[in-house]
């Protein structure tokens, strides 16, 4: 390959990059993330971590680093929240589809 | 016409896009404005684009032997091999610069891509800092360390690369150094986007976790080439020598350790938000810091940084990052407030707050006694030196305590371990810790860290061995699986514990070949062909001496028959190589005779062609062999760890299409 065209392919190259990061700007307007997806997000990903903490709960009691006090107690915490959160996720699937 | 101006051109575009994705982040998520927000992203990859074409242009250059380019005539010539030439890249500080972007723009890449969605309120201030890192580099390569500055003339070869960094370990040592080191960027930025949005739940330590374990990992393979390739390149016997260097590279390694632990804290029981902002924060600055350090000789004197305007460019980044982390969390305090507090010193929200301070601890150690000469010649234009006496007097002990507490953490209880809890967890791994104490002591090892480290490595061991045995045996209750079945389901089904399990386990193996250091043997000799000697069970014959040719350097290869206790001869050969060429530089190719238990270690001192007489050295190091086993044990425990589902990961997957489209629909509206 001959350095001109080398050139004009690096200089191809540079002028996508600078497209890349101002196209944006120049094109229709954008709306963020709505506030109820947002949402939503949040609790999915709440909702996961809440899973993932009663399994490594049981894990831990089952593994004798938590007395059964507090294994009851956690547990009773967290599967609260867990089932409020199912809920609200239930709650919000509902409204987006009706 | 030279295609190699388009390097500084693309140098100066990627440096404009920077700058322009720093300030329209912060603005697009101050203001929520999605248009600026994507432009900050999309910075991020056009950036990245400009980053990887001069990267590209560099290395084309080394490969093409352009010695125009005065950087590839200084670090490369033309009987190098290729691979070195492509290596060669990032063998001075232009090149290193350069290096360091390039990563970074992959790592900002991948991280702006895959979190765009998952965290969007983040994202524009992620985007915002990580671009504020590369804003600097650059600038550091476009104004000051000029990686494309071309000579007036074009010489006919180059100087060539230091033959010491002619190994393929060197090779890949700084790439995964430096992986390590950039890693760190995408938690610290994280951080900063948690503390300028606000958001200083778990939210960003849940986006940064595999981010933090991934720089982790690479720091640690980092570690250990660059260890390895001192014990097999730099011919003194050892793996470590406390050189400022391997210093620089080993300090954010133990704030990053001590990191990777406490934000377990956070995520379980709400606690350490201050503390994990300020170790991340430190990890990443230290990352800045070994980056000079090893590039730019400082520490070899303090008349360096004044010679040059880098160390100054350097320190006022190091002291922005700082201040802007300090700035942030003065402002976010009353959002750092622990949600609980510690309820008992025996308790593992204990136990990792002490492993923590162990870890900073030893690196407060690592960093006084590399910077202590430079702050003394500054201070008092006197140079102290403190040495390799200084780091182990201090560093033994709170390596033992470290280890110590590798056992106790993983089995302690949450919150308040009751003395039912103390006596079920710790009976059985405290009768293995005396009973290999004790046997240790009997089988004549009387030095006080070697049986420390066995017997607290058993104590860690047997944890860990009780830990999988109970998990294992609550799947075999409760699913009715087989003993092997269970292990791994637990194993597989649990991965960041069990993963971090490994590492311990790795741990220990590294331990016990760090303490191999206190039973070497050593003998200087020289040697007429056909003499034998004896060290240790070891007996050596020298065999005569040949002189051979390499691709760029002529060696002098000694012959030595080695056996132990009349067994079976192996034939070793260490050599001296020189490079005639560009720098005429010696270089020592140690011989080793790697065991499981121990090494033999051969190193030709000189040799008298007179008499054909060969000085050499010969060492027997214990087992070395069990600090890069337990380096890959590490390593693979933390792959086991990293390869942890995401929360939700696959639930999500399940989300139905239609409800998808829905959501894309109301995302895009108009765009």
């Amino acid at each position: 390959m001959s350095d001109t065209l080398l050139i004009l392919v690096g200089l191809w190259v540079l002028l996508a990059a600078v497209w890349l990061a101002m196209h944006p700007l120049f094109g229709g307007s954008v709306e963020p993330v709505s506030p109820a997806i947002a949402h939503r997000r949040e609790l999915e990903a709440e909702k996961a971590r809440l899973l993932e903490e009663i399994q490594e709960l049981q894990l831990d009691y089952a593994t004798g680093k938590l007395s059964e006090e507090d294994h009851a107690v956690l547990e009773a915490r967290l599967k609260s929240r867990a089932v409020k959160v199912m809920q609200e996720l239930e709650a919000t699937a509902g409204r987006s589809s009706g | 016409m030279s295609v190699y101006w388009l390097g500084p051109l693309a140098l100066w575009v990627g440096l404009g896009l920077a700058l322009y994705g720093l300030v329209i982040g912060i603005v697009g998520g101050r203001r929520r404005d999605q248009r600026l927000i994507d432009g900050a992203t999309g910075s991020v990859f056009g950036t990245g684009i400009c980053v990887a074409f001069a990267y590209a242009l560099l290395t084309a250059g080394f490969l093409a032997d352009e010695f125009r380019l005065s950087y590839v005539a200084n670090n490369a010539s033309r009987a190098m091999p290729p691979w070195y030439k492509a290596t060669a890249v990032w063998g001075g500080m232009e090149g290193s610069m350069l290096l360091w972007a390039f990563i970074l723009a992959g790592y900002s890449t991948a991280a702006i891509w895959i979190h765009r969605r998952r965290h969007p309120e983040l994202i524009p201030y992620a985007a915002s800092v990580l671009q504020g890192i590369m804003a600097f580099f650059l600038g550091v390569m476009v104004f000051s360390s000029k990686p494309f500055v071309t000579l007036d003339f074009t010489p006919v070869d180059g100087v060539g690369l230091n033959p010491l960094l002619q190994n393929h370990w060197m090779a890949a040592h700084p790439p995964s150094l430096y992986m390590g080191y950039v890693g760190w960027s995408v938690p610290f930025a994280f951080a900063m986007a948690a503390l300028i949005s606000g958001r200083l739940g778990t939210e960003w330590i849940v986006a940064i976790r595999k981010w933090a374990l991934v720089a982790f990992l690479f720091l640690t393979v980092g570690n250990l080439m660059g260890s390895h390739w001192a014990y097999i390149e730099l011919g003194w016997g050892g793996f470590w020598g406390w050189d400022p260097v391997e210093n620089s590279a080993i300090m954010p390694w133990f704030v990053g350790a001590a990191f990777v632990h406490s934000i377990m804290i956070q995520e379980k029981r709400g606690m350490l938000k201050l503390w994990n902002v300020g170790l991340v924060t430190t990890t990443f600055a230290l990352t800045i810091l070994g980056t000079f350090v090893t590039r730019s000789g400082i520490i070899e004197s303090v008349h360096a940084f004044a010679s040059t305007n880098i160390g100054v460019v350097f320190l006022s980044f190091l002291t922005l990052v700082i201040g802007l982390a300090v700035g942030l969390t003065w402002w976010r305090s009353d959002l750092l407030q622990a949600e609980h507090r510690l309820e008992s010193f025996a308790s593992r929200e204990s136990a990792f707050l002490f492993n923590n301070l162990l870890l900073l601890g030893i690196f407060f150690a690592v960093w006084w006694g590399t910077f202590f000469p430079f702050i003394s010649e500054a201070a008092t234009g006197q140079r102290i030196s403190v040495g390799p006496p200084f780091f182990n007097l201090v560093n033994k002990p709170l390596s033992i305590g470290l280890l110590l507490l590798t056992g106790i953490g993983p089995v302690i209880a949450w919150r308040r371990a009751s003395r039912h809890n103390l006596q079920r967890n710790f009976r059985v791994p405290v009768a293995v810790l005396v009973v290999a104490g004790v046997v240790a002591f009997a089988l004549g090892i009387h030095s006080w860290y070697a049986v420390s480290v066995i017997a607290f490595g058993a104590f860690v061991l047997a944890t860990i061995g009780q830990e999988m045995g109970r998990g294992a045996r609550a799947r075999m209750r409760s699913k009715g699986e087989r003993p092997l079945t269970a292990l791994v389901s637990l194993v597989g089904r649990n991965r960041r514990r069990y993963g971090g399990y490994i590492v311990h386990i790795g741990v220990v193996f590294v331990f016990a070949g760090i303490a191999g250091v206190f039973f070497v043997t050593e003998q200087s000799v020289r040697l007429s062909p056909g003499e034998t000697i004896e060290v240790g069970s070891f007996e050596i014959v020298y065999r005569g001496t040949d002189i051979e040719r390499g691709p760029n350097y002529t060696a002098t290869v000694a012959n030595l028959t080695v056996s132990e206790n009349g067994g079976r001869e192996y034939r070793i050969r260490p050599e001296k190589r020189f490079y005639p060429e560009g720098q005429e530089q010696t270089t020592t190719e140690v011989a080793i005779w790697s065991r499981t238990f121990e090494d033999f270690y051969a190193i030709l001192e000189g040799y008298q062609p007179a008499t054909q007489a060969a000085d050499v050295t010969v060492i027997v190091n214990p087992m070395v062999m069990w600090i890069w086993v337990g380096g890959g044990i590490m390593v693979f425990g933390m792959l086991v760890a990293l390869t942890t589902p995401r929360p939700g990961g696959r639930r999500r997957r399940a989300v139905k299409p239609a409800e998808r489209e829905t959501e894309r629909k109301t995302e895009r509206v108009g765009a």
